[in-house]
């Protein structure tokens, strides 16, 4: 059974930021959804989104083929070591915050890579 | 080539660059007339930034290329009963105004996204979506009857 389609969200869209006004506030909002999107990681490959990278280029980095990053992206445990190799070759300065009693602590997981 | 009849068939997809179309019910309809004619009639800031809201969730909705395959704060699922897999788009904080959409995803349609439901929850929170579920049903129900084509 086919349909018929009508893309009414391009024409809503379209007609509301002819005003300059609204236009202006809806990028604005649009552009806090897509930080408050891009902060928020449940998984390392939701890191590595945020981070505009490919499973391929996070391989390449690792120096290992990119079926070692899918293997790793949906493993359930894993050394820290790896871990902290994984966010090491994703972001640039991967570290670990517990809070203690109100308190945050930050663990360097750099001193980890170091050991590998 | 006298006597020679040729006949041609041509298909003309919805053209979308990549984007998800975006349609909606006529439950969202009537939400959304509502929203723009306050928005109209009565420009105060709360019925200005609902309107806003509602169009920026809309191109949110449109710059997707699919159904996605995780949640992310602003698209979650609905995990309250429906018969349909149901998603919920929402927007950052703001104080009183909380609009949410629930949306659709047919599954044998490329690229398009339903809009079942809209509203501002900020005064009922999320009891909101103790009925959302049947409510959704019901659009997407009057929904996929309307958009058929006959054969």
């Amino acid at each position: 059974m086919s349909r018929e389609i009508t893309n009414r969200g391009q024409e809503l869209v379209e007609r509301a930021l002819t005003d300059p006004g609204v236009a202006a506030d809806v990028a604005a909002i649009r552009a806090e959804m897509d930080r408050q999107d891009r902060r928020y990681a449940s998984s390392l490959a939701a890191v590595r989104r945020a981070a505009a990278l490919t499973q391929e280029a996070v391989a390449s980095r690792l120096g290992a083929p990119q079926s070692s990053v899918s293997r790793l992206e949906s493993q359930s445990d894993m050394l820290l070591s790896t871990f902290a190799g994984y966010l090491d070759a994703v972001g640039t300065h991967p570290r670990v915050v517990v809070t203690v009693e109100g308190q945050d602590v930050e663990l360097d997981l750099h001193a980890l890579i170091a050991k590998r | 080539m006298s006597g020679v009849r040729y006949s041609i068939d041509v298909i003309v997809h919805p053209c979308h660059y990549g984007r998800v179309i975006v349609d909606w019910t006529r439950e969202f309809d009537r939400w959304w007339s509502h929203v723009q004619s306050l928005a109209e009639a009565r420009p105060d800031p709360t019925n200005a930034r609902v309107f806003r809201l509602t169009v920026a969730q809309i191109q949110y909705l449109q710059d997707l290329s699919a159904e996605p395959l995780e949640e992310t704060p602003t698209l979650r699922r609905v995990v309250r009963s429906s018969r349909y897999p149901l998603w919920r788009v929402s927007h950052p904080y703001e104080t009183d105004i909380a609009v949410r959409l629930i949306v659709w995803f047919p599954p044998e349609l490329d690229a398009v996204v339903v809009v079942a439901l809209g509203v501002n929850k900020a005064k009922m929170g999320d009891v909101f979506y103790d009925g959302a579920g049947r409510r959704a049903d019901a659009a997407i129900d009057e929904w996929i009857t309307e958009t058929e084509e006959s054969p």
